[in-house]
């Protein structure tokens, strides 16, 4: 018997069970009524959140040192904090944060190792730093277009997540468009995953049934139909996986298991939650509409308890970018040319002449994807919505990650990871830490070396939420276990 | 090297991967990898998974004309968003329906499924506009069993593009009954038709072979032959005739598919996948570092005629162009690279410099180009457009697109910190440069030349039209004199020194290689991928009945007629 007979069989005898427990009305405390879902008690890691900026920040780092400003390099670190010391002091790009500090860790010198080992010249790229970012896996095709091998760590969490706290979505992800060389995120190795970028589309999915009334019986009828319907496609893969052959056969497992989520999904009653209002833009509206939106949707979802695990990916800007009015007349119309201009805005730069306009509109462009980061942080941090003694900012962990440092130069050494929330209290926040070797002693330091990548991050986080995990990714970070000093 | 730098989509059109727009587009500042910058792609060398079976079916050891077929194998490949469409609004006679389903990765994502759940509930949503026939009978009252056989035997026969094996229609028939369970008659027959649109007989574009086929490299069934002919060349499922002729049992022998494929090419549907080719091929939908025709910006000093009317118009003309080249004259090549007829509005005619064109933006007409200054589909608004920065030309970029679209050529990827800012010209270190000189300056170190020497010299050839394909004899933004002279190195039977984009053209419509080039990536379009060690009896064969002169559309038939587009080879699909 193949797995997906298997699965079907099982599937079954659960849905025989779900079908009793669809019908019954569950009475909610009135918290969760006015004010969506919130479990925990205390310092729990409950829920994890990733913000993906594609392209970089507007920093001096390079492979093995930082550019000193006497070259046609970008001579300032727009991401770093503004004090070398362990007590955050906000940098430029950080500034609006300030509300947040406490909560804040901004950790410098950790390395994305899957990427730089594989890349072809060994520095980084493209399409291998975008695939490993969030999975730190070994990537196929690594020198040309890439798929990772393995899942990214948001898949990690939200299975795990759905495991110990059942929810209608085991993740969302929410994408601001624009443009991009690959994807850091993926379900399982070779399944990229994409956003929705339409914010009314993703309020529609993952707000349908949700009232703070009692359940629609329509929409009951309406989930019953939708699960005959699965079970029938369901069928029809595990017949049709029997006649092709054996590569195409992992095309089908991978079919079926997205249709067996969205059974588990179809067997969850929506919670009693008042939905968020005035989601109206739609996928052909401007970013700046979009962006806000979808940080709205990700904090109605996670206090509704509709999810645990949310991603918002931001893609790289199409210029021209020009909220304040400002324009760069950049290259090829897209925010790659832009970043490029970060190696030649120096001194003795070809265009140093623009350097001062060029900073500033990127500035505003990575200000403006770090205000939807201190949306949903804020948000999650507000004390009407009190878990035990923590806020639901203090029970989540919110990951803000690229795929390069300095964009111009494809660098995913020390590339910019900042993070909010404690994790249920696991990690020490309010902090700065730079694990850069030469720095330990010279904090100004040109030089640049590290042993910590992302690998050791996310077996951080996997720990933070309970895991016993020895390591997380592939075997291209110096070492093993999680990043030290971070609880 | 022989990496193909493109990706082909579930509906087999060619997508430009990442590397392919960015490769050559970048100025080379450091650290280009030892070796020669340029080398075959699309080629048939790589890519096929190695098969092995009776008369010499080896990847590594294809001789052809050894009394074998050689095919390479396929994955599994789901209908493109495109196909989708179009085959929901034929199977419903809903002209209007417009789904929502993403662009396919290889393996298919939990949005997608979710996409195929919601749009088939939006196909019944809109019962009221179908015009073809789906339920067979009434769903008033309590039904029978006897309807669900019908919508078998018809609708859903249909939908699957086959007659159901008595699997499929056994788990049809489950469903129904399972359905009809707890569900009214219509519902249950609701449910019924929501499964058959998101069945894997539905979604995906299967071949198990002609039936009792026993060899690993077997010809298509009847049925699936249908299917892949009519998704190649109409991009929606085969409609009645083409499905008669494969009940009829004709598909398999080589007169009765090139009888079809005829018929199918001299339908006006034909246009829409050769359109949807060429506007791949230009890339005019967009690429790695520019965007869509429809969505290119210009600085509106230097041009201020451009805008949403004219980036339409210039589509129009390229479509109207197209068709003509393709269809209505001699269909080569030649005519594709050189032709200066061209379909133009008011707007248009001005650009062009068109002398008593048409009056006005509504008014379209035939007129000749003054073949000084214009030949071919390179010379045109909307390639010239696509392949130009904000406000000036991009002849590094236009380069690029002749010697990977054009020669199937593959560039080097560029290091990591090759640069990507724009050679502008204008006052560069107190020193009035036009594109060309900057570019020159830019891309003038030694590890940059390995391919610059290469690019430039194609695209300079260029530069006599500007950011929206005007012809300019000085330089819109520096006011200095355009040097359009190039030199073409890659193409084997046509290198030589050039003058100007025309004698480029010319080479072009008149190159072996080109041709070859051309051939190849419809042949990608027809099989859904790039082809492999198997198909280089095939592409030898297509290949060679391209000559100079000769039609594209008989090449198109000549894919269609190949081992590779009639045989199907199991061999690494066996579990």
């Amino acid at each position: 018997m193949s797995r997906h007979q298997v699965k079907a069989l099982k599937h079954t005898g659960r849905r025989a069970f779900l079908r009793l427990a669809g019908g019954v009305a569950l009475g909610l405390p009135l918290l969760e009524l006015t004010h969506g879902k919130a479990w925990s008690a205390g310092g729990t890691a409950r829920r994890f959140i990733t913000v993906f900026s594609h392209g970089g920040m507007l920093m001096n780092q390079d492979h093995s040192g930082f550019h000193s400003g006497n070259d046609k390099y970008l001579k300032t670190d727009y991401w770093k904090p503004a004090a070398n010391t362990e007590a955050l002091v906000l940098g430029p790009i950080m500034e609006g944060l300030e509300a947040i500090k406490s909560k804040l860790l901004v950790l410098r010198g950790v390395d994305n190792k899957a990427a730089s080992e594989q890349a072809q010249y060994g520095s980084g790229g493209h399409g291998i730093s975008n695939v490993t970012a969030l999975t730190c896996a070994d990537a196929s095709d690594p020198w040309g277009e890439p798929d990772a091998l393995g899942p990214s760590i948001d898949q990690v969490m939200a299975d795990r997540l759905a495991d110990l706290y059942p929810v209608k979505f085991k993740r969302i992800h929410l994408d601001v468009s624009g443009h991009q060389y690959g994807s850091p995120y993926y379900a399982a190795s070779g399944q990229r995953v994409s956003g929705e970028n339409d914010p009314k589309k993703a309020f529609e999915t993952i707000f349908e049934g949700v009232s703070a009334d009692e359940p629609d019986p329509a929409y009951e009828h309406l989930q019953m139909k939708r699960r005959r319907v699965v079970d029938g496609v369901m069928e029809s893969l595990a017949q049709f996986r029997g006649i092709v052959g054996a590569a195409d056969q992992a095309r089908i497992d991978a079919h079926l298991d997205h249709l067996s989520d969205l059974e588990k999904e179809l067997s969850i009653a929506p919670p009693l939650c008042q939905p968020p209002t005035g989601i109206d833009a739609e996928g052909n509206d401007s970013n700046e509409l979009i962006g806000p939106l979808h940080a709205k949707i990700i904090v109605a979802a996670l206090r509704c308890g509709l999810t645990n695990v949310a991603n918002l990916e931001i893609a790289d800007i199409v210029v021209p970018w020009a909220p304040s009015g400002l324009q760069v007349d950049s290259a090829f119309e897209i925010g790659h040319s832009l970043g490029h201009y970060a190696r030649e805005v120096g001194p003795t730069g070809e265009s140093a002449n623009i350097a001062d306009e060029w900073s500033l509109e990127m500035l505003e462009n990575r200000q403006w994807r770090l205000s939807l980061f201190q949306a949903i942080a804020e948000a999650l941090d507000d004390p009407a919505f009190m878990e035990g003694g923590n806020t639901m900012l203090d029970n989540s962990l919110m990951v803000l990650a690229s795929e390069f440092s300095d964009p111009a130069s494809h660098v995913s050494s020390g590339t910019p990871l900042l993070l909010a929330g404690s994790a249920g209290n696991y990690f020490k926040t309010g902090r700065y830490i730079d694990y850069n070797i030469p720095a330990q002693s010279d904090p100004n330091t040109l030089n640049y070396q590290t042993n910590e990548s992302t690998h050791n991050l996310f077996t951080s986080v996997l720990q933070a939420f309970g895991g016993d995990d020895a390591h997380f990714g592939s075997d291209h970070a110096a070492h093993q276990g999680p990043l030290p000093d971070l609880t | 090297m022989t990496k193909l730098e493109r990706r082909v989509d579930a509906g087999g059109a060619a997508r430009v991967g990442w590397r392919s727009g960015l490769a050559g587009a970048l100025t080379l500042a450091v650290g280009m990898g030892a070796g020669g910058c340029v080398g075959n792609i699309g080629d048939g060398t790589e890519g096929g998974p190695g098969v092995g079976g009776p008369g010499g079916n080896d990847p590594n050891n294809v001789v052809c004309g050894d009394g074998s077929v050689h095919t390479s194998a396929l994955p599994l490949r789901r209908l493109s968003p495109e196909q989708y469409q179009n085959t929901v609004r034929d199977l419903f006679g809903d002209a209007e329906f417009a789904g929502t389903i993403d662009a396919g990765e290889p393996i298919i994502s939990e949005r997608e499924v979710r996409q195929l759940r919601d749009n088939a509930e939006a196909i019944i949503g809109r019962s009221a506009a179908w015009t073809k026939p789906v339920y067979p009978c009434a769903l008033q009252g309590e039904g029978s069993d006897a309807c669900v056989d019908d919508f078998i035997a018809g609708f859903a026969t249909r939908a699957y593009r086959h007659p159901l094996s008595e699997a499929e229609a056994s788990t049809l028939r489950s469903v129904f009954a399972e359905a009809r369970k707890e569900m009214t008659f219509a519902e249950a027959m609701e449910t019924l038709l929501q499964v058959t649109l998101q069945a894997p007989a539905f979604v995906y574009m299967f071949s198990a072979g002609a039936p009792d086929a026993t060899e690993d490299v077997r010809l298509l069934g009847e049925y699936e032959v249908a299917s892949r002919l009519s998704y190649f060349l109409w991009n929606t499922m085969p409609d009645e005739a083409l499905v008669s002729a494969a009940e009829a049992g004709k598909l398999g022998a080589a007169e009765g598919l090139a009888e079809q494929a005829a018929r199918l090419l001299d339908d006006p549907r034909a246009d829409h996948a050769v359109q949807r080719f060429m506007s791949g091929w230009l890339q005019l939908d967009g690429g790695t570092l520019h965007n869509a025709l429809e969505e290119a910006v210009k600085d509106t000093a230097l041009y201020p005629t451009f805008d949403a009317q004219l980036q339409e118009a210039m589509r129009l003309e390229t479509e109207a162009f197209v068709r003509r080249a393709f269809f209505e004259e001699s269909g080569s090549l030649g005519d594709l690279f050189n032709a200066s007829y061209a379909y133009v509005n008011g707007p248009l005619a001005d650009l062009y410099g068109v002398e008593d064109g048409p009056a006005d933006a509504d008014t379209w007409e035939w007129v000749d180009l003054d073949p000084e200054q214009r030949g071919g589909i390179l010379t045109r608004a909307a390639f010239l457009t696509v392949f130009s920065t904000r406000n000036v030309t991009s002849p590094i970029r236009r380069g690029v697109w002749v010697i990977e679209e054009g020669l199937c050529s593959a560039l080097g990827d560029p290091p990591p910190n090759a640069n990507d800012v724009k050679p502008e010209g204008g006052e560069v270190d107190g020193e009035l440069l036009t594109v060309r000189q900057d570019t020159l300056a830019r891309t003038k170190g030694e590890v940059c030349q390995t391919c610059h020497s290469i690019i430039n010299p194609v695209g300079f050839t260029f530069e006599s039209y500007d950011a929206i394909g005007r012809w300019q004899t000085e330089e819109i933004t520096s006011g200095l004199p355009i040097d359009d002279s190039g030199l073409l190195q890659s193409s084997g039977d046509q290198d030589g020194e050039l003058a100007g984009a025309l004698d480029l053209s010319q080479r072009l419509g008149k190159s072996e290689r080109v041709r070859g080039c051309f051939a190849d990536r419809w042949f990608e379009a027809a099989l859904g991928q790039a082809p492999g060690k198997q198909d280089k009896c095939s592409l030898e064969a297509v290949h060679a009945s391209f000559e100079e002169g000769g039609s594209m559309r008989d090449m198109v038939l000549s894919i269609i007629g190949s081992d590779a587009f009639r045989y199907l080879n199991i061999s690494q699909e066996t579990p």
